[in-house]
């Protein structure tokens, strides 16, 4: 529909750059020139294939177009033999016509010119492209119309003609479907008829159709025999028409092949129209074959051929006496699996049996179909439009479940079309009213919660045809006073919106509001449908959001008691365990008040439950876990030991929903027996993410806050559980904590966690921790309030605002900002723009450290977090970049006194440190901390960092040459090259140790490649000196 | 191939046309609507929903929306499905006080991207209790309404009267014609 307005809009502009297009690559003008014909071409292509959506814009101009296309090659290349680019090209203009708009039409804007037949022909049949083929034979088509013996012209002409078309009909390729409009063209003539006669029998009979193997040449002559059904006289055809019947039915009655869809399409069509030719002949017998020939057709496996067979079917049904037609409508209703009596059709049929996850697809589809053609051309007596309500009414909500998807939209989509064509077709006098309130009915429930948006649209579109035309009479039948009808009608076709019912929960919440805003219609319809089946639903999720929106139906009347009706699904749940009813009940206990029922009947009703965490969907654990939590919380129910372990079974699916649910039933759970606090524990050591997650709203974690505590420093956990216990800590703290002794005492080993960096093949899953640790502080921060508590986070806090992870730095940033005595010196930023202008938030850094009298320690953590973005091989280019630039801005500003102060520290950290020695993680981390450092500074002396006088920098190159003893990290030694390169450049006298290291390297090193490094380094070092 | 692909595909070779009726409240639409439907005209009252009614002529099945005037109906104008082939306006000629009215919701009606491209029939009704010189008259509203200014749109002004049948004929002669101009002129 999008598709078809934009053109809309914008097709008067297109037509005039085709017009423009052409007159350059038909050389309607003069100054041509080669090179802009084919770029004009691809013009001309992309605005008429915008056309595609609505080609029938096209044809206020299709005709001149299309004259010119002919004048231009009768002038430039009918001929002519010299230009074949010039000939392809404008056979292609022809061709996208037609493409575009059908061979047909196309082919109806030709002019006719009897005295240029036989130089079209003779272009034709030569050895062109397959584009001026298909333009010439089309062409020819049009003139071989003329009323004018052919013979006449050339004798040979018939012969030539038939030949040519015959040989392309067979080919397969793109001309084929030219060659066969020329063909039945040619064989329409009058003086055709031997022709005629030796297509038919030569081609068209079992022995040469078995012979023939090929697939293309059986479509070209199907198609051919389809056209000529079209345009020929029944005179004409009249030898012919048994000899086609027979050979299709052979085809198709042929159990030992299956003949391929493209094929059948063709039987369908041909058998469509010979059974009308038949009708002219009374030749009913033959009718009768083909209508059950066709019967067969609505089973098969393609859609389109389905859809093919019902519209000939009705086709056939149109020019058929009642009585017949009454016949072909049983035999289709017999094709369904239903014990249907057609005796009582005169009565709605509102159970008819019908098992929709046993039935067959595929015949409901084509017989609905076919049904619905029957309606939309008003072939139905009264008798059969309750019929087919009785059955849509079963069949607007076929659904039939496999193991991974669930098949039956289409029959529920052609119910639709039923019942639009029923509603659109027929007058109020004609619909018993019956039919019209209950499929009124079924169509709501069917916008509202079908779970396919199309069939929502589908089923909504229909009513509004329904409303629209039936409409008055419909809301009588509803007892809608007659004031209110008008506004009913409005109402509900302004609630079912396009876009509303885009969305399923939307459309889900369009019962309430059709409830409230018209006058409760439907209420009972709607309760009953959810409770009945959308709560059971297949779908996880539709399931979920019906027992949403059965609450609020039952809550939403005084027409409902919930507990009436929570009674009515507890007794369902004993007989049978559907998936879904508990999450119902638990929806429902929402609305109960508190502690108004006897808690000891769940109990019963729950005591079998049993979850098999390898087998069982989390989905039926999640509703367990649900209902739980709403007992507890609205009934105070008490936990059995029972339904604890089936508790700590569940959680043991790894799954975010079972984790919500969990943590919902934790912070009602007040008395854990000592047996489950363990329990909890000894899942939170062996990895269970939900009980981590959990354990924040429990009061075990009161009384387990030591073991919890030091599980945080227990790097043999996973990150990821880690990072959860500390978002429990968090919650814990916020909800009770402050008061908590080993907390209070543990504080530090809280705060430590942010110098969390451990790295798994996963990369650096030490970040988890360390956002976690910042949202805990972030959230507790009056807990860590004392002084002590805020140096040691600030000192952190410096560091993690540098670092390169960009959620790591501004989740930082903003906990600092937030701290006392922050906030006001950082200037006020939005988080976006800290993201995406990295030098501006860097520069921001470095202005605060500036304003800081920072102590040494603080220092040095933000210098070491600076180094990562400026020099670690994880930053990109791009922060590398920000953090350099920035800094040599800031640089500007500094006094002396400052830059030496600041580079001091800086190079302290190429220094000697007491983690250089520790293998574990944080020496590597610190090693890596320095290399990082190290790239940092050569970096910035490479863009020529302006360096004070009195700064004693020899001590960069007593630092860079430390750390070249004895390493063999080449990533390393490479940058250390790099400066000492650059520190004898600029002053050769005073770092001639530098060249002296770096002769050593190139001899010396053990790794050849750091050799060829320093080798390079010597020479340019050379080099330089030279200029 | 779903209902809601049938409905746009089968419309050409159906021969299905799209209607919708608008235009202030009381100007004549329903009476216009019934008329061509050959139903009572006495005694109809205000529309303050919309119905839908299928019109055969010369072959075609004209599907008419009539939707009520009044201001509290105008957002609702354009909740359908389908794609909107003709929009018929209707004015009345014994209140041509309302003409600016006229023009400022016409013009916003144009504006709906679902009324691109579409033809305009502008029908002055009650043209039977009209005195005065009606080229005036048409000039006048074709000057209000702007209509030379309209781009892609044909469009199409007559007087009419829906008591008399005056012209109401030849309204639809025109949107056919239109119509197979558009579609059908091979
Ligand atoms: N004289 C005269 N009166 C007419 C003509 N057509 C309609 N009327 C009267 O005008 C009044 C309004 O007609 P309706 O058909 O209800 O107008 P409408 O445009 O459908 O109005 P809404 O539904 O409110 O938008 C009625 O009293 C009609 O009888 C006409 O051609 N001539
Ligand atoms: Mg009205």
């Amino acid at each position: 529909m999008d598709d078809e307005s934009g053109i809309s809009k914008i097709s008067d502009i297109l037509l005039q750059e085709i017009d423009h297009s052409l007159t350059i690559i038909l050389r309607e003008r003069q100054d041509y020139a080669n090179l802009s014909e084919t770029a004009e071409y691809e013009t001309f292509k992309k605005a008429i294939e915008q056309f595609q959506p609505s080609p029938q814009l096209l044809d206020s101009k299709l005709r001149d177009f299309l004259e010119r296309v002919i004048r231009s090659y009768i002038k430039n290349c009918l001929y002519e033999d010299q230009d074949d680019a010039l000939d392809t090209r404008i056979s292609c203009v022809f061709y996208q016509f037609a493409k575009v708009r059908g061979t047909k039409t196309v082919s109806n804007c030709l002019p006719s010119d009897i005295s240029l037949i036989s130089i079209v022909l003779k272009r034709g049949s030569e050895q062109r492209s397959w584009e001026s083929r298909f333009f010439l034979f089309v062409w020819l088509s049009v003139l071989i119309l003329a009323p004018f013996p052919l013979a006449k012209i050339d004798l040979h002409l018939p012969d030539k003609i038939y030949n040519v078309a015959f040989e392309y009909l067979k080919t397969g390729s793109k001309e084929t479907d030219a060659a066969s409009v020329l063909m039945a063209r040619f064989l329409s003539r009058v003086d055709s008829r031997d022709y005629r006669d030796l297509f038919i029998s030569e081609y068209f009979n079992s022995l040469a159709w078995e012979h023939e193997s090929n697939v293309f040449a059986k479509i070209g002559i199907l198609s051919t025999i389809n056209r000529m059904l079209k345009i020929l006289t029944l005179e004409q055809l009249r030898n012919h028409l048994d000899r086609i019947l027979t050979l299709i039915s052979n085809e198709i009655n042929d159990d030992s092949q299956q003949a391929p869809s493209s094929i059948l399409r063709f039987f369908i069509k041909i058998l469509g129209k010979l059974s009308l030719f038949f009708m002219r002949l009374e030749q009913y017998g033959n009718i009768e074959d083909i209508v059950s020939n066709l019967l067969k057709f609505l089973s098969h496996n393609d859609t389109v051929i389905r859809y093919s067979t019902a519209k000939q079917l009705s086709k056939i049904g149109l020019h058929l006496d009642s009585d017949s037609r009454q016949d072909i409508l049983e035999s289709l209703v017999n094709l369904l699996d239903i014990s249907f009596m057609f005796d009582e059709g005169d009565e709605f049929q509102a159970d008819l049996h019908l098992d929709p996850e046993t039935i067959d697809i595929v015949s409901f589809h084509g017989v609905l179909l076919t049904l619905g053609e029957f309606c939309r051309l008003r072939l139905m007596s009264k008798k059969w439009i309750t019929i087919t309500g009785s059955i849509c009414h079963r069949t607007l909500f076929v659904e039939q479940h496999r193991l991974t998807y669930s098949a039956g939209s289409n029959v529920r989509d052609a119910s639709c079309f039923d019942c639009w064509s029923i509603f659109k077709k027929y007058r109020d006098a004609e619909i018993p009213p019956g039919v019209i309130v209950t499929l009124f009915k079924d169509l709501i429930l069917v916008s509202c919660f079908d779970g396919d948006l199309m069939i929502r649209r589908a089923a909504s579109a229909t009513l509004q045809e329904l409303i629209g035309r039936h409409g008055d009479l419909l809301f009588r039948q509803l007892s809608v006073p007659s004031q209110y009808i008008s506004m009913f009608k409005v109402k509900l076709i302004e609630i079912l919106d396009y876009t509303a019912l885009g969305h399923i929960t939307k459309s889900y919440q369009l019962p309430s509001q059709i409830y409230r805003r018209l006058n409760g219609l439907m209420h009972q319809e709607f309760v009953d449908f959810l409770l009945s089946s959308g709560i059971r639903n297949y779908n996880y999720s539709l399931r979920k959001l019906s027992s949403q929106a059965l609450k609020e139906m039952v809550s939403i009347s005084s027409d409902y008691d919930a507990e009436n009706v929570i009674m009515k699904l507890r007794g369902e749940y004993k007989l049978c365990k559907e998936d879904g009813i508990l999450n119902a009940i638990a929806d429902l206990l929402s609305l109960l008040p508190e502690r108004s029922v006897d808690s000891t009947q769940y109990h019963a009703m729950i005591s079998n439950f049993t979850f098999d965490f390898h087998n069982d969907e989390f989905s039926k654990g999640e509703e367990y876990l649900h209902l739980l939590k709403e007992l507890v919380a609205r009934l105070g129910f008490q936990l059995n030991s029972n339904e604890l372990d089936t508790v700590f079974n569940i959680i043991r699916t790894n799954r975010e929903e079972i984790t919500d649910e969990f943590k919902e039933l934790s912070k009602y759970l007040k008395d854990i027996p000592l047996k489950y606090a363990e329990r909890w524990i000894y899942y939170v050591k062996n990895g269970n993410l939900a009980s981590a997650k959990a354990l924040g709203y429990s009061p075990v974690m009161r009384e387990r806050s030591q073991e919890v505590l030091e599980l945080l420093s227990d790097i043999r956990l996973d990150a990821n559980l880690r990072s959860s216990l500390i978002d429990s800590v968090s919650i814990f703290l916020q909800r009770d904590g402050y008061l908590n002794k080993t907390f209070i005492q543990g504080k530090l080993k809280l705060i430590e966690q942010l110098d969390d960096y451990t790295v798994t093949n996963k990369g650096d899953v030490g970040s988890f921790i360390r956002i976690s640790s910042i949202d805990m502080i972030f959230e507790n921060r009056d807990f860590f309030s004392s002084e002590d508590d805020r140096q040691a986070i600030e000192m952190r806090l410096l560091r993690l605002s540098c670092e390169v992870m960009d959620n790591v730095k501004l989740r930082s940033f903003s906990l600092l900002r937030s701290l006392e005595h922050w906030g006001s010196q950082v200037e006020d930023v939005t988080q976006s723009e800290l993201l995406h202008n990295p030098q501006k938030y860097f520069g921001i850094l470095l202005k605060l450290y500036d304003n800081e009298n920072l102590c040494l320690e603080s220092s040095k953590e933000f210098w070491k977090g600076y180094s990562f973005s400026g020099g670690s091989s994880q930053a990109v280019d791009k922060t590398i970049n920000a953090a350099v630039y920035a800094f040599l801005r800031n640089w500007q500003v500094l006094t002396n006194e400052k830059k030496c102060a600041m580079l001091r520290i800086i190079f302290s950290l190429l220094g000697k440190g007491p983690l250089m020695k520790d293998k574990g993680s944080k020496g590597i981390r610190y090693n890596k901390m320095q290399t990082s450092c190290l790239r940092f500074v050569c970096n910035l002396i490479e863009l020529n960092l302006e360096i004070p006088p009195e700064f004693e920098l020899e001590s960069l190159f007593v630092r860079t040459y430390n750390m070249t003893l004895g390493s063999s990290n080449y990533l390393r030694l490479t940058i250390a090259v790099r400066i000492l390169t650059n520190l004898y450049l600029r002053d050769p006298k005073k770092f001639h140790g530098c060249k002296k290291r770096l002769q050593w390297l190139g001899e010396k090193h053990p790794l050849t490649k750091v050799k060829a490094r320093a080798f390079e380094a010597l020479q340019e070092i050379e080099f330089e000196s030279q200029e | 191939m779903g209902l809601l692909s049938i409905i746009r595909k089968q419309k050409l070779r159906e021969k299905e046309v799209r209607v919708l009726m608008l235009g202030l409240d009381n100007s004549g639409k329903t009476t216009i609507v019934r008329s061509l439907l050959h139903k009572d005209i006495q005694e109809i009252s205000p529309t303050m929903g919309f119905n839908i009614d299928t019109i055969s002529y010369k072959g075609f099945n004209i599907n008419v929306w009539d939707i009520g005037g009044q201001s509290s109906l105008r957002t609702f104008w354009f909740n359908y499905f389908e794609r909107t082939d003709f929009l018929v306006w209707v004015l009345d000629a014994s209140s041509l006080q309302r003409l600016v009215e006229n023009f400022k919701e016409f013009d916003k009606v144009l504006r709906e991207d679902r009324l691109a491209g579409c033809g305009l029939l502008i029908l002055i009704n009650k043209i039977d209790i009209y005195d005065g010189d009606r080229q005036k008259l048409k000039e006048a509203i074709t000057d209000t309404l702007r209509l030379k200014e309209l781009q892609n749109h044909s469009w199409n002004l007559l007087c009419c009267s829906a008591y008399t049948g005056e012209n109401l004929q030849d309204g639809l002669d025109w949107l056919v014609s239109e119509y197979e101009k558009k579609y059908y002129i091979l």
